[in-house]
């Protein structure tokens, strides 16, 4: 073997230690060059554990099914294909039942129970290995009736953790604003589309939410006050503060991974161009210059560069640069329309939308430095990609129902699914860490 | 035939860089028109108020407006224009490598040893061995495609009576973009040896300069401001063409101050000011300069 064949194996070696390194709790080691699915079993969920009747067990195990099937992780098994009745299945008992999966070749399954005492729930799951014939960990969650379907959401992170090593998204929430009776306001909802609820409520317009990386605060523009302000609104206390209130546009801000930088864009000094700030409102940092419009900053993982959109060269395209305004390069070159880039969490894609194709936008994804771009919508008008925290999905807008509404997608453009059925136009959304 | 395409890529991009060159012009043309009409709507807004100026005013910031949309159109050709060219420089790249690897031949297309930016042949290479008969000597062996996720595949070396699979080799552009995307995750140590390893085995091919870049980047990310001067420097003194040049000014500048050097890096950053006064990056440099006052 040669020096280059001995130095290209040693890095790939090393490469192979440190993902190993990195993942030492994980249970399953799955290499997925496509997306190979893991074959679970979700036993338990007795309706007779629950005085009303079966509903809520119902619920919680349609929930928990929707949640695992959704992580692009598991492939639920139906419960005709077990050769006992899954549902009859007690906590405490579930091992027996184990060497049967194993002759399936399942490789893991989670045992469940909801129990109700008056208002209050309980919910027990616990995590297999069924290969192993390994107990992989349990949790209880207590909580009210209404907090079903977040219990058993942290319960499906909880199997994602154990099973992978990564933290699941079924506990994270989407922001998006929604254009309602001559009002635009920011509204948060599960990831899966349930329990919407209002963040702003000042019948102005407000637009742009952005999570901090933290998730207890949601960076927002809001004409409130007549000028379009940037606003902080913290989401545990419900404060707001006032960040960003320059003459002219104070918008479209992108956090840092460390939540210690906001970019956002200004039109204080002629052009719209983009500056760092803290989010207490100090430090205010120019990054670009001139009298184009750069707006839509994005964060590389690592904090050193940002992705943006810039029609500097006549046309709106993507550009990046770092942290200190500097190294600019530009990302796109095809169509007349390419902007609203974000950068995977994992580092590898910038998602984005582009008018490329000829009649409207749709949803694309490139490499950093610009290559193999690949189109991942077809269906209606697609625009405001933006990632989940795992770089497993995405949420975006379309047009296809003939109205603008928020959908949810993998990665690959796979699975796509509607979120928002309220009647009124719901876009630009955001992703919760 | 790969020799007569490889000729052809060479033809394309030398042509492609006259067309670049011409823009550049054509750009500074229009930035300097921008700049003193600007002087003189700003001599003329001074005066407005009296003899008839403001109509004047008017027309000259009209005009100005009208310039800066040009500028914007001949900046995106001069973007457009260079995207061209850094992609012909890739396909030329992988093009070589690849006739390297087939043939075993010191590829030499159209003079490429005069430009200074197009690819040598890889290192060891025999120069002189016949097409479609590579020996053991011949045909530098190659690693599996990069990618953390590739099982190691058994070196195509040690079957050296055959034919190299092509399909199973990395190409210059993704060995960088393999580099690149661990740079970005913040995994500094694989950015690090990827951008080394291609550097070692592409030494001549167009993205050596911005591999140079990124190792000074990925240096600059771990804070080891030392070692992120020393490659800043070997991009500065060593491909002085090269775009990335104002940028790596402004990173080693940043690292002296980091340093706490800072005689030093203001030094470089006077220098950045004083050799590209239009680029953003001396801009920028401008800025930490006042800052420092």
């Amino acid at each position: 073997m040669t020096r280059l064949a001995r130095i290209i194996w040693l890095l790939v070696l090393s490469s192979g230690l440190l993902a190993v390194g990195a993942s030492a709790q994980v249970d399953i080691t799955v290499t997925r060059t496509v997306i190979q699915r893991i074959p679970i079993a979700v036993v338990g969920l007795r309706p007779s554990g629950v005085s009303g009747g079966g509903d809520l067990v119902a619920q919680a195990l349609s929930v928990l099914v929707d949640d695992l099937e959704f992580s692009t992780v598991f492939e639920v098994l139906p419960a005709s294909f077990l050769p006992f009745d899954a549902r009859q299945v007690r906590l405490g008992e579930e091992e027996k039942v184990l060497p049967s999966l194993n002759h399936l070749k399942v490789q893991a399954m989670v045992v469940a129970e909801l129990t109700q005492q008056g208002k209050d729930l309980t919910l027990e799951g616990r995590v297999y290995n069924v290969s192993r014939g390994v107990f992989l960990g349990g949790k209880r969650y207590l909580g009210e009736v209404t907090a079903i379907r977040s219990m058993v959401h942290r319960l499906a992170d909880e199997v994602v953790l154990r099973l992978t090593g990564e933290r699941g998204v079924a506990s994270t929430r989407i922001a998006y604003a929604s254009a309602e009776k001559g009002a635009t306001e920011l509204y948060l909802m599960d990831y899966d589309g349930h329990n919407p609820t209002i963040a702003t409520g000042n019948r102005s317009i407000n637009l742009s939410p952005r999570f901090s990386p933290d998730a207890k605060l949601l960076a927002y523009t809001s004409y409130r006050d007549g000028n379009p302000d940037l606003y902080l609104l913290n989401l545990e206390t419900g404060r707001r503060d006032k960040v960003s209130a320059s003459p002219g546009l104070n918008i479209a801000p992108g956090w840092s991974p460390t939540g210690q930088w906001l970019a956002l864009s200004l039109s204080k000094d002629g052009g719209t161009n983009l500056y760092l700030m803290r989010p207490t409102g100090g430090a205010l940092r120019r990054l670009t210059n001139g009298h184009a419009i750069s707006v839509s900053p994005s964060f590389s993982p690592n904090g050193r560069q940002i992705v943006f959109t810039s029609d500097r060269g006549g046309s709106p395209q993507i550009y990046m640069m770092d942290l200190e305004g500097a190294n600019l390069e530009r990302l796109t070159f095809e169509g007349e329309y390419n902007a609203s880039a974000r950068w995977s969490p994992r580092g590898d894609k910038i998602a984005f939308a582009s008018n490329r194709g000829g009649g409207g936008f749709q949803i694309y994804l490139m490499n950093p430095n610009g290559t193999g771009v690949q189109q991942i919508t077809t269906v209606g008008v697609n625009e405001d990609p933006a990632w989940s925290p795992d770089g497993r999905h995405l949420v975006f807008t379309s047009n296809r129902s003939g109205r603008k509404d928020i959908y949810v997608m993998h990665a690959d453009g796979s699975g796509q699914k509607r979120l928002t059925r309220s009647g009124s136009k719901s876009f630009a959304p955001d992703w919760s860490p | 035939m790969v020799r007569y395409f490889v000729w052809l890529l060479f033809v394309g991009t030398a042509l492609l860089s006259n067309a670049c060159m011409v823009k550049t012009e054509e750009f500074q043309a229009l930035q300097q028109d921008v700049r003193s009409l600007r002087g003189d709507v700003n001599a003329v807004a001074k005066r407005a108020g009296g003899d008839g100026g403001v109509s004047r005013s008017t027309d000259l910031v009209a005009r100005l407006e009208e310039l800066a949309v040009e500028t914007r159109m001949v900046q995106g050709q001069l973007e457009e224009a260079n995207y061209r060219l850094s992609e012909l420089s890739k396909r030329l790249d992988a093009t070589e490598v690849k006739v390297a690897r087939l043939s075993g031949e010191a590829g030499r297309p159209g003079g490429t040893s005069g430009t200074g930016q197009l690819p040598a042949p890889l290192p060891g290479v025999a120069p002189q061995a016949g097409a479609g008969q590579p020996g053991p000597s011949t045909g530098q062996p190659l690693p599996p495609r990069g990618g953390t996720s590739a099982l190691p595949q058994a070196p195509t070396a040690t079957v050296p009576d055959k034919p190299v699979m092509q399909g199973s080799l990395p190409s210059p552009e993704e060995v960088y973009t393999k580099a690149l995307n661990d740079y970005h995750k913040g995994n500094y140590d694989l950015a690090i040896s990827g951008f080394k390893s291609y550097l070692t085995f592409y030494p001549k091919t167009s993205l050596v300069p911005n591999s140079q870049y990124w190792l000074g980047e990925s240096y600059y990310g771990q804070r080891k401001y030392r070692e992120a001067i020393r490659e800043f420097d070997k991009l500065i003194k060593e491909y002085p063409d090269s775009a990335k040049v104002p940028a790596a000014m402004l990173k080693q500048g940043n690292a002296y101050l980091e340093l706490n050097e800072k005689a030093q890096g203001k030094r470089v950053l006077q220098e950045l000011k004083a050799k590209f006064p239009n680029s953003g990056d001396a801009r920028r440099a401008q800025d930490v300069l006042q800052g420092l006052q």
